[in-house]
């Protein structure tokens, strides 16, 4: 009975626990689809109250999209997403098979950089990747935001752990059944790891997508903008009073990922959680 | 169809040697067995003549010609694995079909989406749905074929390995202990359905197994293994009355085979405890030597204690199956167990603690030296030594 209630007092105190981060989570978020249907006026009042006494989300989102040409920022977004993942994928699934399961000199010594590769910060290579790309006459073009991404280190360890499950039994038997190696790759490997693909798929796309800092140093042309870069234009244009356009925007380029993530939840958590494990 | 040979192979891994310079041959349609406790090397022999590892020393041919250099594919020998390695997110159907699609189609028929557009793409992808059927009926697939590994029983699954390696009619089919997955029951069954098959197709068998009952019930000829040599290559019978040396008549035969410690005295007869043999030792012994004795449980004749003759023997244990009984006992040194074959009505008058004299033909004992080779007499087995040879 004691032994019950204990059960019961620490599952109460998990639970407020968990509710309380996730609420400090929330937060912003929801302040922010909450600011942006209110009008400019209660936007700035000091009381605070997450329903609007009058409902003003329609002009914020049309002047979202009519203001900006947020659509052409979501196609840009879309494209160097698509583009970036399909590379990143097209390197890292061969580069973890031959790691996981082909035996070859300097293997642990490639797989020790592609560790260290985990733990450099691209902001660090922000420099020398502008001078390259100055000299090759890349800068402000698709390619200066797809080329810096396409090489993944976290793909290439994440695949890597999830290859090294497969049974070997499995690949002897491809390799009998007529399979090359990198049909092994596409044919074997990459469909038993779905799990981490996807979840390595959902991680590459919200980081390009949500990302800011590629677009403002290597981007002059607002055609080429992608969405964060994009609603930047709102702060510039009149100072202060078009939040309510800005956080319309804001909910508008984060509505895809959440959908994304929320059909592909339970395979993305699959992903992640079985990789910790092995 | 095509024979085998292995020619001193040699395989190192990390410092340890799994295979001292083995050679084998394999004939052409034969069903060989290689047997032997986990660790003997014979799975790697086997991968070594799939080609899916590279030997260090030696060479493998198939059909006369040496291939070493050659890729598993183009060895065209099929392989059935212990954990059936079928594709988890394949059907059967797709499973059986993979081997012919990799060798059938073209890199841009095989495509998805577009690949079945491709010319002549659907003629073939047409042909091999007829030849996945025809195989999926020859194992009695048909019904199955649409369902996933996961949704199928550890028979049904090692059916649909068996038809992905027969689909594409390999001269060598490979096997890696392929029952020992399944339950005793069924492992019968399938025993009897590869013996079929290889008597149906005609192609040459190569069998790995720890399992001596499949050793005995399948092959035609046995190869047993230990420590990365090839002890003894023989047809089952052989290997079970004529063993080469102690480790292959200890592997083979359950229950053991009964070892017992013996001198030969120097009238040059064998001594077993209380027992005198004569006339059954090679020229070669000397007196005082110790040898051992190997005698199968069938070869013990239980005997009232009455009697004077044969080895005394304290029962301890008797094990009925049924058609058979087993009667486990001691010698007289009280630490020698032996087990000997009885028949029901016998064992019916013996429990526990009886004495008992086992006797034994002299012809029947196996005579093995101190470091385990076999003594052969010129006068003694001269029947059994025809057999297979």
């Amino acid at each position: 009975m004691i032994a019950a209630r204990a059960h019961h007092g620490s599952a109460a105190l998990r639970h407020v626990v968990l509710i309380a981060s996730s609420l400090f989570i929330l937060m912003p978020f929801v302040w922010m689809v909450s600011l942006s249907i209110k009008s400019p006026q209660e936007a700035f009042q000091q009381t605070i109250s997450l329903i609007p006494s009058v409902f003003y989300g329609h002009e914020n989102y049309q002047r979202a999209f009519v203001d900006v040409p947020l659509l052409r920022f979501m196609g840009n977004g879309l494209l160097i997403c698509i583009s970036v993942l399909v590379i990143q994928l097209a390197i890292a699934a061969p580069s973890a098979y031959a790691l996981a399961k082909l035996e070859f000199r300097g293997r642990d010594a490639i797989f020790a950089m592609v560790l260290v590769g985990l733990l450099i910060p691209h902001q660090v290579l922000a420099i020398p990747l502008f001078i390259l790309f100055n000299k090759i006459g890349i800068l402000n073009s698709y390619a200066s935001l797809i080329l810096p991404g396409v090489i993944s280190p976290f793909g290439i360890f994440l695949l890597r752990q999830f290859f090294k499950a497969v049974p070997d039994d499995l690949i002897h038997a491809a390799r009998l059944d007529g399979l090359s190696e990198l049909s092994i790759v596409w044919r074997i490997m990459v469909p038993s790891s779905m799990s981490a693909v996807i979840a390595f798929s959902i991680l590459s796309v919200v980081s390009r997508w949500n990302d800011l800092f590629l677009p403002l140093i290597f981007i002059q042309d607002q055609q080429l903008l992608t969405p964060p870069a994009g609603i930047m234009l709102f702060r510039s244009e009149e100072a202060g009073n078009s939040y309510g356009p800005l956080m319309a925007a804001a909910t508008l380029i984060v509505a895809p990922l959440l959908i994304a993530f929320l059909i592909a939840q339970r395979r993305f958590i699959e992903g992640l959680t079985v990789s910790g494990l092995k | 169809m095509a024979n085998v040979s292995a020619t001193d192979i040699t395989k190192i891994f990390g410092g340890t040697s799994v295979l001292n310079s083995v050679s084998l041959d394999v004939r052409d349609g034969e069903f060989l067995t290689l047997v032997g406790p986990s660790g003997c090397g014979k799975s790697t022999l086997l991968r070594i003549i799939a080609g899916l590892e590279r030997q260090n020393f030696g060479s493998i041919a198939i059909d006369g010609k040496a291939v070493d250099a050659v890729r598993p594919k183009m060895r065209n020998v099929a392989m059935v694995f212990q954990s059936y390695a079928l594709y988890p997110y394949m059907t059967a159907e797709e499973n059986i079909a993979l081997p012919l699609v990799m060798r059938k189609l073209t890199a841009w028929q095989r495509l998805p989406l577009i690949g079945s557009w491709m010319p002549g793409a659907r003629a073939r992808r047409a042909e091999i749905a007829r030849e996945v059927q025809d195989v999926a009926n020859a194992l009695g697939l048909g019904p199955l074929l649409s369902r996933k590994p996961s949704q199928m029983s550890g028979g049904q699954r090692q059916r649909v390995a068996l038809g992905r390696a027969m689909v594409r009619h390999p001269d060598v089919f490979l096997m890696d202990e392929p029952l020992s997955n399944l339950d005793a029951k069924l492992r019968v069954q399938m025993r009897e359905e590869i013996t079929g098959l290889h008597r149906r197709l005609g192609a040459t068998f190569i069998y790995v197994t720890h399992d001596q009952a499949e050793a005995m019930t399948m092959s035609d000829r046995v190869a047993v293994m230990k420590s990365g040599d090839i002890l003894q290559l023989a047809s089952p019978q052989q290997v079970y009355s004529d063993p080469e040396n102690i480790e292959v008549a200890k592997f083979i035969g359950s229950p053991q085979i009964n070892l017992i410690p013996s001198i030969v005295n120097e009238k040059a007869e064998l001594e077993i405890f209380d027992m005198k043999v004569a006339g059954i030792l090679p020229a070669s012994i000397r007196p005082g030597m110790s040898v051992t004795i190997g005698l199968r449980p069938e070869a013990l004749k239980l005997a009232l204690d009455d009697s004077s003759d044969g080895l005394l023997a304290h029962v301890t244990y008797v094990e009925s199956l049924g058609s058979d009984s087993y009667i486990h006992a001691k010698l007289v040194d009280r630490t020698t167990a032996v087990i000997a074959r009885a028949t029901p009505a016998e064992a019916a008058t013996i429990g526990n603690g009886t004495r008992v004299r086992l006797r034994f033909s002299p012809k029947e004992a196996l005579i093995f030296s101190d470091n385990g080779e076999r003594l052969r007499s010129n006068n003694c087995l001269p029947i059994l030594r025809k057999v297979g040879g």
